[in-house]
């Protein structure tokens, strides 16, 4: 009957501007595709750039592939996101960070693919620091622990658990302070 | 073998160190009445500098108990940076207030007391991120309107302005250690990468290489996204 297909399709209008609206407030930190970067390092010997992100990984770029002075990278492909993991605790309070600018970005500068994507932590990734000989990297996470990561292989080799919140700042210290500066 | 230090903080109000190798945590320094934004380790290893809102602690490694050394008071918005000198002799804190503050590290017994505000820097807008350029005579402040401010220690003034190109406030900014290259990492998931191009200049300026979407993940679900 066409009463009821109008008054289902007033329903469906409903529910879907309804679920925009809702939609669009939370995507508050995220500006159409692009997740958010939390925290980013050069490596000592500047040859590594890594990314922390609201992705739950961190991404780590050999700079060599970024500044165009190594032969060409294949472009990166997007990833799918395992970012509907079930969360019930609230993550840190919104005043920590001012809220961003709205901007377009037409033209989303392509990357070229990352040297290594750093998995293991299971919500976002505040902050992260390399060693001092540049091999590894600890990262920390709304996940409530931080993580120590082989960066030749990959992998994360230590989990430091014991924090009840988030963590959000790390910071490593393995400098050989007998060596002169 | 150099020893060790690996410290976290976040949101429990401690700062937790880590036995590196192990994963045990050997020590939790209370923090207060705020989360932690920010904290860094002296390259001497003997302080440790946590940041919140809007106090900065500094504790001693070796002390005993738990508590801070000394309050750093003067922010009065989040801190969302410190770092040290590479000597120690001092360190810097950035606030979402808009100030770049120094802080005297020589030890107490001075005239200049330990833990003190030798310097403060107006940067005009809050201060988002901070990295000591290793040449220790300068501030780079990645700042809410998306600028990179450079402050020059010696002529104890802000020396250059570089906006950033991106049009997002800058979220964090790392320098290499040999100067070569610098990074700033921005709200909108945008990444540039800048060097720092040793043309005889006194003040540093950065020279955009790439810009660059480092995180490209689609959002897959509507389920709510506590973040």
């Amino acid at each position: 009957m066409e009463d009821e297909a109008d008054s289902e399709e007033q329903d469906v209008v409903f529910a879907a501007t309804t679920a925009i609206l809702f939609l669009g407030s939370l995507l508050y930190f995220l500006n159409g595709l692009h997740v958010q970067v939390l925290n980013c390092k050069l490596s000592p010997d500047a040859e590594y750039f890594a990314t922390a992100s609201a992705d739950t990984t961190v991404r780590l770029w050999r700079t060599e592939d970024l500044l165009g002075t190594s032969d060409s990278s294949p472009l990166s492909s997007s990833e799918s996101g395992d970012a509907d993991a079930a969360d019930t605790e609230p993550e840190p309070e919104p005043q920590m960070m001012a809220p961003p600018v709205e901007t377009t970005v037409a033209d989303a500068a392509i990357a070229p693919a990352p040297h290594k994507i750093l998995k293991g932590h299971q919500r976002w990734v505040w902050d992260c620091c390399f060693s001092a000989d540049s091999a590894y990297l600890v990262s920390s996470s709304s996940d409530e622990t931080a993580k120590l990561w082989d960066l030749t292989q990959g992998e994360p080799i230590r989990t430091y658990s014991g924090h009840t919140k988030a963590v959000t700042a790390v910071s490593l210290n393995d400098m050989d302070t007998a060596a002169p500066s | 073998m150099p020893s060790v230090l690996l410290a976290t903080a976040g949101y429990d109000h401690k700062v937790r160190l880590w036995e590196a190798s192990t994963g045990t945590c050997n020590k939790q320094l209370n923090f207060g009445d705020s989360q932690v934004n920010c904290l860094d380790i002296s390259p001497n290893k003997q302080y440790i500098a946590a940041a919140g809102n809007p106090h900065t602690r500094i504790y001693d490694v070796n002390a005993s108990g738990n508590d801070p050394l000394k309050n750093l008071d003067g922010h009065t918005h989040n801190v969302t940076a410190v770092g040290f000198q590479k000597d120690t002799k001092w360190m810097y804190s950035g606030s979402e207030d808009g100030t770049l503050r120094i802080w005297d590290l020589r030890s107490p017994g001075t005239a200049r007391e330990f833990g003190s505000c030798q310097r403060e820097y107006d940067n005009g807008c809050g201060i988002n991120a901070v990295a000591l350029h290793p040449n220790q005579g300068e501030l780079i402040a990645g700042d809410q309107n998306g600028n990179i401010r450079v402050f020059d220690l010696t002529q104890n003034k802000m020396s250059r302005e570089q906006p950033s190109g991106v049009g997002s406030p800058i979220r964090s900014i790392t320098i290499a250690a040999d100067a070569s290259l610098a990074a700033t990492a921005h709200d909108n998931g945008m990444c540039v990468l800048w060097t720092l191009p040793t043309d005889g200049q006194t003040v540093s300026r950065f020279e955009e290489r790439r810009t660059f979407t480092a995180h490209d993940t689609y959002v897959s679900s509507c389920t709510p996204q506590s973040w």
